[in-house]
């Protein structure tokens, strides 16, 4: 079961919610269990008898924190916080990155005279796996630092670490953030209800509609044999892969959000019109938000952040995105990915301490934030190549292209490459950057929705709703962030 | 150096002492010259109304470097104390993402939620859910169904007339006749020379044979068919209706089935349900759209091709249609060409008159001879799903008073040779059972002699010739059943 699973809203939304709010009003406890129950058999219909992984982190790190928060002893606490880090960084190690491990070591020693190929265990990656650790993860490292609190209850705990709408792919949320909302008394609320279903249609139509068809496109491109030394296709493939993947995890977002506000829950926003970035920092402050502050107050400070000297900044920034690359998948593609995003925000503070560039800025500031704009955007499709294509040897020729080395130009080469469907998916490319733009402008599309009245608001999400159900795709593409 | 306009602006840092800083931030006045600053000097002040008067340094009024580490103190620069670093910082940081990332609020979420009552919850939910299915009918019925007929989405545009063609006999008032059956009938019946042949006035004479089609599918159109009440309808009993469908199962009939089950559902209305219901097999009857939401799946199988027709021919008045005069092409209901279209077709030029020599001989020692053995050419006695299908038309048409004719259309002399004795003992037989049943008559062309090389297509298909022959000799039997 996922968010486009018919199923998620026939029955199991419908009856999680009447429960929520009949069946258990007013008994908070009853329906903190009620969600735990819930979320786990969501999770089982999703990945099976992985939940057991999810119950294991959680256990591990509601002891964790308890020991921690009880003792005064500072080797204890270390002792416990280094547990909670083994067993969580453990699995993420073995069911996410051991064959990965394998496979780049059989790479190296297969060159070495007579040394044995060593087989690959091929764990299937448990769904959600990366989210639930890191969120777990932070609620003992803040217990340890003094900077949050343990929580009282279990099983506020273990609706903490597997609350089903943010569970298989996000929003991080932390965990003090979490309490405040199952503290508050929870009542039906018919404008969080209307807020919670404009947010469920506004991420279907991003997932259904724009990233499952844009999908075909991109898939068609970065196929083998397709002419990747246009660079009219390549960049048109690495528009579509962004426009995909922003509207595909986006998507599950808005779903996860509205399924929360559902339950009367406020989750974390984790992106803020990301394409509109005038600068790589700007893009990472926009971008999978709650992924890039994880990492700023648990990796990159931890490492040393801004504070020590340019060098060690440049270390610390260079460490934490290579890691958060290799947070998305066990692949090199993913490292490089985090890096070259390492180097264009170290260029961002390089030219932002530039005094051409701040006089510039001052001098001509709409065309510099244009500039802006546009280098950024630039840089930030061209890395997406590098996350999109797994074939070295297409990436390499793919990457050339995008800069126009090696390259030509050929738009009747990129038509007649692209899959029949073109009309429809060149419309919806062109309005997605225009309505990226307008929701931007109006302080995100999907809040300014949720505010109309009844009229535009039926009018806009029933046609929205009407259009995904009848131009949905035969097979439901996964969610592409599930395989993280 | 500056004019009285611009001193205007400048501000005055104490009354003993002018210290003043050029609009551009570039001088300062040192009492008796201007001295160069640090670019970028920056000062703080408010206009009076009049004059701008400086801000009292308590109040946060100074003028700082560029860098707001130093204050001008009128003399020298000296850093800025302790206690304003922060409140300082957070301005340089707040100047330099100004400088990095002017558009930064582009994008906030404006999260507000407006409080909503019962009534426009009321509204809002009404007016979705009707612009919802007013959408989803709109696409259906506007730009899916009528794609289906002129072949620009599937390959063969009768394959969506059946129901509407049925409505429109139902509404003919006049006598008529209707031919259902595989394309060995659709290239045998044309309904106008069998009109002009038995020259009755009031009489039309409908084809709605389907290419590719057998008993168990035409059975879908049988309650359509009892509600327009034709006087005759002729159902093709030959070489494709009596074979096993279980026997020969494979993924290509399977696709068959599935495209015309789905077109087939979609079109027909809801009391177009019978016992056809029950002899469908699992497999095929979760084809059959009989719920909201199998048929919005079912919409869905061709919406994205129907979606690029339509907009290719709206923007770029291109259409992947075939032309009018093409065999696949069929008008519309709502056509002025739709009635005469059901009673004579256009057919494909015959395949045998093209041939050349070593064609033909290829064709008459390969194809010939491979047919003999095909399945369709050995038709069982009884039993299998096809027969099932034949026995329910023609007992439910037989017992609400429409006159059943079985016609068997003629095969090719050449593979009446090849046939082994008693290899159509089975088409004889269900003949014979079926002709049983009140009201029905039985007009078996296979066996009769008069059909030659010239009256065919190919080896189980008439021509031109053919179908001016099989009109003649049909016309009489026909004119003779509607006189009785």
């Amino acid at each position: 079961m996922d968010f486009v699973t018919p199923g998620y809203y026939y029955w199991f939304l419908p009856i999680t919610m009447a429960l929520y709010f009949t069946l258990l009003k007013g008994k908070q406890e009853n329906r903190i269990i009620l969600l735990v129950i819930m979320s786990y058999i969501f999770f089982f219909l999703s990945s099976g008898w992985y939940f057991i992984l999810l119950a294991v982190s959680t256990c591990t790190d509601w002891i964790a924190g308890k020991k921690i928060s009880t003792s005064d002893d500072d080797y204890i606490k270390k002792r416990w916080l280094y547990t909670s880090l083994s067993i969580n960084l453990g699995l993420l190690a073995v069911f996410k990155y051991l064959d990965f491990f394998i496979e780049s070591l059989n790479l190296i020693t297969l060159k070495l005279p007579s040394s044995p190929e060593i087989s690959t265990l091929g764990l299937i990656l448990p769904i959600g796996i990366s989210f639930y650790t890191f969120q777990t993860m932070s609620y003992t490292i803040d217990i340890y630092r003094g900077t949050g609190k343990p929580y009282e209850k279990f099983t506020d705990f273990a609706c903490y670490a597997s609350f089903f709408p943010q569970l298989v792919a996000g929003p991080i949320v932390r965990s003090q953030e979490f309490i405040e909302q199952i503290n508050k008394p929870r009542e039906f609320s018919i404008s969080r209800t209307r807020l919670g279903i404009t947010l469920i249609v506004y991420g279907l139509f991003k997932k259904i509609i724009i990233a499952d068809n844009v999908a075909v496109h991109v898939n068609e491109i970065f196929a083998e044999g397709a002419a990747l030394d246009n660079t009219a296709l390549v960049w048109w493939g690495a528009l579509c892969f962004g426009i995909q993947i922003y509207c595909d995890f986006s998507g599950y977002t808005d779903i996860a959000l509205g399924s929360a506000h559902l339950m009367s829950i406020e989750l974390p926003e984790n992106f803020r019109t990301p394409y509109a970035a005038t600068s790589p920092r700007d893009f990472w402050r926009r971008w999978h938000i709650s992924l890039s502050t994880w990492l700023r107050d648990y990796l990159y400070i931890p490492l040393g952040g801004s504070r020590n000297g340019n060098t060690k900044l440049a270390l610390a920034l260079m460490a934490t995105m290579i890691l958060g690359g290799l947070w998305h998948g066990a692949s090199w593609n993913f490292a490089i990915w985090g890096f070259l995003h390492g180097i264009l925000l170290l260029g961002n503070r390089v030219l932002a301490s530039n005094k051409l560039i701040i006089s510039s800025f001052y001098k001509f500031p709409k065309i510099m934030t244009g500039f802006g704009w546009l280098v950024t955007q630039f840089s930030i499709f061209f890395t997406w190549l590098v996350f999109r294509i797994e074939d070295t040897t297409m990436l390499f020729r793919s990457m050339k292209s995008f800069i126009g080395i090696d390259a030509y130009w050929d738009l009747d080469e990129l038509l007649s490459s692209l899959p029949y469907i073109k009309v429809t998916t060149a419309i919806m490319v062109f309005s997605f950057i225009i309505l990226h733009g307008i929701s931007g402008y109006l302080g995100s599309g999907k809040y300014w929705l949720a505010r109309r009245n009844p009229f535009i608001w039926g009018i806009i999400c029933g046609s929205a709703l009407g259009v995904c159900v009848i131009l949905r795709p035969i097979e439901a593409a996964d969610f592409i962030y599930f395989k993280f | 150096m500056f004019s009285n306009s611009s001193l205007v602006r400048l501000f005055r840092m104490d009354a003993n002492h002018e210290k003043l800083v050029s609009p551009d931030g570039l001088f300062i006045w040192k009492g008796n010259k201007w001295i160069e600053s640090p670019s970028g000097t920056t000062q703080t002040f408010n206009w009076n109304g009049s004059n701008w008067e400086p801000i009292n340094p308590k109040d946060g009024g100074m003028v700082l470097s560029p860098d707001s580490e130093n204050l001008w103190t009128g003399k020298k620069w000296i850093p800025i104390p302790p206690s304003l670093h922060d409140n300082l910082t957070s301005k340089k940081t707040n100047q330099n993402d100004k400088i990095n990332t002017r558009k930064s609020s582009f994008g906030n979420h404006n999260k507000n939620m407006i409080n909503i009552n019962n009534i426009e919850i009321l509204k809002s939910m009404i007016s979705g859910i009707f612009i919802f299915f007013v959408t989803t009918s709109m696409l259906s019925s506007q730009i899916i169904q009528p794609l289906l007929y002129d072949a620009s989405i599937v390959r063969v545009g009768r394959y969506a007339l059946t129901f509407d063609a049925w409505d429109t006999i139902e509404d003919d008032e006049a006598i008529s006749v209707v031919g259902i059956g595989s394309s060995m009938l659709q290239y045998a019946l044309d309904g106008n020379c069998v009109e002009n042949e038995m020259n009755l006035e009031g009489t039309y004479v409908y084809n709605l044979a389907i290419p590719g089609s057998m008993p168990y599918i035409e059975m879908l159109q049988t309650e359509a068919a009892v509600k327009a009440s034709p006087d005759i309808i002729m159902i093709e009993v030959g070489p494709n209706s009596l074979w096993d469908v279980n026997e020969f199962s494979n993924d290509a009939l399977l696709n068959y089935f599935e495209l015309r089950l789905t077109i087939l559902s979609l079109m027909m209305d809801g009391d177009d349900d019978g016992i056809w219901l029950d002899i469908l097999r699992d497999s095929e009857l979760s084809f059959i759209a009989n719920s909201f939401d199998k048929e919005f799946k079912a919409e869905s199988v061709h919406a994205d091709d129907a979606l690029e027709e339509f907009l290719r021919r709206i923007i770029l008045d291109d259409s992947s249609a075939p032309r009018e005069v093409s065999a696949a092409y069929v008008p519309n209901p709502n056509h002025e060409d739709w009635h005469s279209y059901l009673r004579t077709q256009k057919w494909l030029y015959s395949k045998l008159e093209l041939m050349d020599e070593e064609k033909r001989m290829e064709w008459e020692n390969s194809t010939v001879v491979n047919a003999v053995r095909k399945g369709v050419n050995n038709p069982e006695h009884y039993g299998t799903l096809n027969h099932e299908a034949l026995e329910y038309m023609v007992s439910r048409f037989s017992e609400t008073g429409i006159k059943v004719v079985l016609v068997s259309p003629p095969l090719h002399p050449l593979l009446l040779e090849e046939l082994n004795p008693g290899q159509y003992d089975g088409h004889n037989n269900t003949l014979e059972n079926l002709s049983l049943n009140d009201n029905v008559e039985t007009l078996n062309f296979i066996w009769e002699d008069y059909w030659v090389d010239d009256d065919f297509f190919d080896h189980n298909h008439l021509d031109r010739h053919g179908r001016e022959k099989f009109c003649e000799v049909l016309a009489p039997y026909i004119s003779s059943y509607l006189e009785n």
